[in-house]
């Protein structure tokens, strides 16, 4: 119960920061820590993870190779 | 002596399971072979899109839940029969199908698995924090579709139409020309549009009955359970099951699912039963025994040793 959702969000941390690349995946955590808070603190904490999967959604379909992954 | 016609193990396999209520009369062991049944048409209507179309999504729950709120919702705040929600809940699953296929199917491979995993994860969330409208986590109470006396009887009844349903569209996709160019998009998508196939028309065309199919069964699972909540109709684990269930049983088969469903939920009751704090560590234990040994799922056992003849279906197809 506890370790699935952090499973999940490690996968779209990496699909977020590019696979394979070391840097992307650190910036992605830091982007999407940065995201969930912000919404957070704007909006409402509970949808915080809406934002999360909306985010990996929209990097998926318009850069699928990741924000900071080179092709 | 003539040989009898090929179809008579479907018809001796459906009239013994249909009248299962009728000798069987433990309500424990009808409520297992309910399951059984919903999640056999879980596992085929996974099937369409993850068997024979070759696309692993991981995002059916989303169907189920719809079902499973839209009949609930639709009784509770409107005042509808709860027939008329099950028949909303396949709607909508449909355009919710037509939605999130629209998104995910412009991805490939792992990038479309995590995708519909997102889309149901959003829609779980959302439910979940809906206080107002769905309760939100706590859950509701759902309708029953069915009025006892006989209860588990007419649920059951009530379950196998769908499951005959699902298992004719199952056959007719199975032999259909449409069968044919859904495997040849699972096979190579680029080769399938170099033939003239549309993979993008294509797999949206197989993940609305999918869809349709799923929410049907959500409704009816939840209305038999008679709970509805974010924990239980949205719970990945659905997803994850009626995936399972299509693979151990044998994926793009059309019997595969069935047996799928039967291995599966009868040895997780089994495992329950005996190993009670174990059962998982068994049951992730003979599910990687199928896989190493039996890649075609349990279906391959039957087809070697029986020499069931193969359906007609292009290579591969059945494995």
């Amino acid at each position: 119960q506890v370790g699935g959702a952090f499973t999940l969000k490690a996968f779209v941390i990496v699909v977020l920061g590019g696979m394979g690349s070391v840097q992307g995946a650190a910036l992605g955590g830091l982007l999407l820590g940065v995201a969930e808070q912000f919404t957070a603190y704007t909006w409402a904490d509970r949808y915080a993870e809406v934002v999360d999967f909306v985010l990996f959604l929209l990097v998926l379909l318009f850069r699928p190779q990741g924000l900071f992954g080179g092709k | 002596m003539r040989r009898l016609p090929s179809w008579w193990p479907t018809v001796v396999f459906f009239v013994a399971l249909t009248s299962t209520p009728l000798w069987l009369h433990d309500g424990y062991l009808l409520q297992l072979v309910f399951r059984v049944i919903v999640f056999a048409v879980l596992g085929i209507a996974w099937n369409f899109v993850g068997g024979y179309a070759g696309q692993l999504s991981l995002g059916h729950v989303a169907y189920f839940g719809i079902g499973a709120y839209a009949m609930t919702l639709s009784t509770e705040r409107i005042g509808w029969s709860p027939w008329f929600g099950v028949v909303l809940g396949a709607v909508l699953a449909a355009l919710m199908a037509l939605i999130i296929g629209s998104i995910t199917f412009r991805l490939r491979g792992p990038y479309f698995t995590l995708s519909t995993i997102a889309t149901a994860e959003i829609i779980r969330v959302l439910v979940q924090n809906q206080d107002q409208l769905t309760h939100g986590a706590v859950g509701t109470n759902a309708p029953l579709l069915f009025q006892s006396p006989d209860l588990d009887a007419k649920f059951f009844f009530g379950a196998m139409p769908l499951l005959g349903g699902a298992f004719a569209l199952a056959t007719w996709i199975h032999t259909s020309r449409f069968g044919y160019r859904l495997r040849a998009i699972r096979e190579n998508e680029n080769t399938a549009m170099a033939v003239g196939v549309n993979p993008a028309v294509d797999k949206l065309l197989a993940l609305l009955p999918s869809a349709m199919v799923t929410a049907l069964a959500g409704s009816i699972y939840a209305s038999y359970f008679s709970f509805v909540g974010p924990d239980t109709v949205l719970n990945i684990e659905i997803s994850v099951q009626a995936a399972l269930i299509a693979m151990l049983g044998g994926a793009a088969t059309v019997w595969g699912p069935i047996l799928g469903s039967i291995v599966l939920t009868l040895t997780a009751e089994i495992f329950k039963t005996y190993f009670e704090h174990t059962h998982l560590v068994v049951y992730g234990a003979l599910l990687i025994v199928v896989v190493v040994f039996l890649p075609g799922g349990v279906i391959s056992l039957f087809q070697r040793r029986w020499r069931i003849r193969r359906q007609a279906g292009p290579i591969g197809a059945q494995q």
